[in-house]
């Protein structure tokens, strides 16, 4: 086990504990020797509060990618983010859009020109103001319609050649999305 | 203190703020994470329609109060507004760190209970006391690992910031519980050393047994020792305005309102 020769100061001890919690494995020797007893088990706690709140908070956030992709492909990718991105909000609704400019990002690895799309639509849901609007290829909106309200989409076609508008409006009191005159 | 507020309340969830607008029940009062706020939208109006018949308290958890990056200005300029066009009654925050470096945990993490730490949470629960001009009271929070550089116990610790800054202390009955039996304390000796007149609101929340360890969940109903210490604390003239937490596995609203109900009536007896 490490020592230190000197106490390590508050922010010392901050930087190696807030480390160890986002690396999200096994302890080094410096965090465990500022530590009690056999901390691995209550370190185990923060990197499970880390990992599984955001999986739980972007999975409502992001109900249809989450359906598209699938449990453990949406579990991959929302700890490759923490991994690389972290959170650098205070606000949790920053680290929804974070989570959609990752996946767009990730293009280039998963070659799924569909899968950035339903993260906007599904964050203008979630997150968009009434009269909030996105251009998104025509088709996009009604496949992430249809997979919202669980049926099947195999059969739709997304036209990245042509755009269309979707919209936040309310409908019976509740937040919607307008499309063409399609609302959801 | 003397404020509006009384008896057992409900933390506000968005999940369950149509009902409450619709049947107006006859819950106290609401404890409001502010943080859910931070953004402008309808939210904001359905939130000044409810202020209209509830008195409120603000609850926030970004403040940071025992991290080490520079107080967020912006952030505190938000809530400061916030509580400008909401009127709480008071605020609170925990007695942890939540993000360090420019990263943000969301969540709430441990202090090491040192007179260096001791110096810095003053200084900044001071700072930000100041920034809003009224006493804000913080909470002491679960944790699940001890720092080798610990002089005191928690409440020492919790105890010494109390009355170096003069905020307020909100009590979580259920995280004491929860770290008496993670750390094998004397639950007695412990509640012994909470400085009870500074407590200004009770939090009770069910956690869930995880292995060898209870992990503060806010997932389940509040347990029975809970609710006895409440009772017992109430018993003994410390009355202060309470709430049900409850962050997950949510039921419907009916039936939070019918547990907040029996443990009212437990503690009140009516």
């Amino acid at each position: 086990m490490k020592r230190w020769f000197m106490a390590p100061s508050y922010k010392e001890q901050l930087d190696l504990f807030s480390e160890a919690v986002f690396r999200l494995k096994s302890l080094d020797e410096s965090t465990t020797a500022i530590l009690k007893d056999q901390p691995f088990d209550g370190m185990a706690v923060y990197h499970n509060n880390l990992l599984y709140g955001s999986i739980d908070r972007l999975q409502d956030d992001f109900q249809v990618t989450y359906a598209y992709l699938e449990d453990n492909n949406f579990r991959f990718l929302v700890r490759k983010f923490l991994l690389e991105e972290r959170i650098t909000s205070a606000n949790i609704v920053d680290q929804a859009r974070g989570f959609s400019v990752f996946l767009e990002a990730q293009k280039p690895f998963h070659q799924d020109e569909i899968l950035p799309l339903f993260a906007q639509i599904d964050l203008l849901m979630t997150h968009g103001h009434v009269g909030e609007k996105i251009q998104v290829p025509k088709g996009a909106f009604l496949m992430w319609s249809h997979l919202l309200k669980g049926k099947e989409a195999y059969h739709l076609q997304v036209d990245l050649s042509q755009m269309e508008t979707v919209k936040v409006v309310v409908k019976d009191n509740t937040k919607a999305l307008s499309c063409n005159q399609a609302i959801c | 203190m003397h404020h509006k507020i009384s008896g057992l309340g409900l933390g506000l969830r968005f999940v369950h703020l149509e009902t409450i607008l619709q049947t107006r029940p006859a819950t106290p009062w609401f404890e409001v994470v502010v943080d859910d706020f931070l953004e402008e939208g309808p939210h904001h109006s359905r939130l000044s329609q409810l202020r209209q018949d509830y008195p409120i308290a603000f609850h926030s958890v970004g403040l940071n109060i025992g991290g080490t990056d520079p107080l967020n200005l912006s952030y505190l300029n938000k809530l400061k507004d916030l509580y400008s066009q909401f009127e709480p009654e008071w605020v609170s925050d925990h007695l942890c760190w939540t993000a360090h470096g420019g990263y943000h945990h969301h969540d709430l993490m441990p202090i090491p209970r040192n007179h260096e730490a001791l110096l810095h949470v003053c200084q900044r629960v001071d700072f930000i006391q100041e920034f809003f001009k009224r006493p804000i009271a913080v909470e002491n929070v679960t944790s699940y690992i001890e720092f080798n550089t610990s002089e005191m116990s928690e409440f020492e610790f919790i105890a010494e910031v109390v009355s170096k800054t003069g905020c307020g202390l909100l009590f979580d009955i259920s995280n004491l519980l929860i770290n008496c039996s993670n750390k094998n304390l004397e639950v007695t000796e412990t509640l012994s050393s909470v400085p009870l007149q500074s407590v200004v609101q009770f939090h009770l929340a069910g956690g869930t047994q995880n292995k060898e360890v209870i992990i503060d969940t806010h997932a389940h109903n509040v347990e029975n020792p809970d609710i006895m210490v409440y009772k017992d604390l109430v018993d003994k003239g410390f009355d202060a305005p309470a709430i049900i937490e409850r962050d997950q596995n949510f039921p419907a609203f009916e039936e939070l309102e019918k547990e907040r109900l029996d443990i009212e009536k437990v503690v009140y007896g009516s």
